[in-house]
């Protein structure tokens, strides 16, 4: 909450959306968390020496929206095998190990359906890049 | 500069999913500084995760978040200090990318002939794997394989191995199942940073090299 309340004024709608935003600034919490310390991770998103005057333009928003569009379309067009295993594997940030446990399958079927749905999302997205 | 060599999707959804270690996260960051392809497949990952925030059921907050919210950032603002050391970087005859600006920086050591390395210590994370590695050119490279992820991102030079050339920019994964004996490009000495994920080794001569004087 303090965070997305520092942060507010980096926030800028032509390089990702309010979800988006809002998601990259608790998983960096989390990652500081972890670490103990204020990282610098790859922050493109909330980059304060990044042009911090040019107010984003109609263009760039637009682009915005229609990546998290292409986005939410993509991951609703995997199978729900697939998806289920994105889902795991990103926001509860499980090991491949702990999910084949989990869903009682052979740690090699995890592992190829991350396969398969990673390169499912990206010809699907590639499309609209 | 064109860039052939980028990090795969798996590590890319793991590093928006904050899952990847700081030591492979430094080098993917290096990379993204470089990469404008990889920074718009990152965007698109971080979206992922924005989508998946958005379906996520909302959870009711407490009654009196917004007034100790409010009572924080006033003690936050108070505590704001300047950060910042200097001379974490020695002279190490390259400039390093802005990503490894919070890192502290040994200098160059010996670790074979024509071979240097330097340890890299990323704040917070002390036992990370991470170093940069100095070749001169025209050295080879022991041939080794790795028990898990190794990554390694080109400072400047190039190096080769039985998979392609690498140039200023390049990243390259290679998992357990590569096993290479790089060579450093003839025209110049070649600066990479390396990190190796969690308890991987290498193995060959490069790790019983390594293992000794680097330590892991």
């Amino acid at each position: 909450m303090i965070a997305v309340w520092r942060k507010a004024s980096y926030f800028d709608p032509g390089k990702a959306g309010a979800s988006t935003w809002v998601f990259t600034i608790a998983r960096n919490q989390r990652i500081d968390r972890l670490r103990r310390t204020r990282s610098r991770t790859a922050d493109h998103l909330l980059d304060p020496t990044d042009e911090p005057d040019m107010p984003p333009s109609g263009e760039d928003i637009a682009i915005v929206a229609q990546r998290e569009e292409g986005v939410r379309k993509a991951l609703e067009s995997l199978p729900i095998d697939q998806s289920t295993i994105v889902r795991l594997s990103f926001f509860a940030e499980k090991p491949h190990a702990e999910i084949a446990r989990e869903l009682g399958i052979p740690l090699g079927t995890v592992k190829s359906r991350v396969r398969l749905a990673l390169n499912r999302l990206r010809t699907l997205l590639d499309s609209d890049i | 500069m064109t860039i052939n060599h980028h990090p795969s999707d798996e590590t890319l959804m793991r590093m928006a999913a904050g899952a990847l270690g700081a030591g492979p996260a430094l080098v993917v960051s290096v990379h993204l500084e470089g990469c404008a392809v990889c920074r718009n497949r990152m965007a698109h990952f971080e979206a992922i995760g924005g989508v998946m925030l958005d379906e996520m059921p909302p959870a009711p907050l407490a009654a009196d978040l917004f007034g100790r919210t409010m009572e924080r950032l006033e003690v936050i603002q108070q505590l704001q200090t300047k950060e910042r050391s200097m001379n974490k970087h020695p002279e190490l005859g390259i400039e390093l990318p802005r990503a490894m600006q919070d890192c502290e920086v040994g200098p160059w050591k010996w670790l074979g002939p024509g071979f240097k390395w330097s340890k890299v210590k990323i704040p917070g994370s002390p036992d990370e794997k991470v170093m940069l590695l100095k070749g001169r050119a025209g050295l080879h490279l022991p041939a080794h394989g790795h028990t898990g992820l190794e990554f390694m991102q080109i400072l400047s030079g190039s190096l080769a191995d039985e998979r392609g050339r690498y140039f200023p920019g390049d990243l390259d994964e290679a998992g357990d199942d590569v096993d290479h004996r790089p060579v450093v490009g003839q025209e110049s000495d070649c600066v990479c940073l390396a990190a190796l994920e969690g308890d991987t080794r290498l193995h060959g001569l490069l790790g019983r090299l390594l293992r000794p004087i680097v330590g892991f």
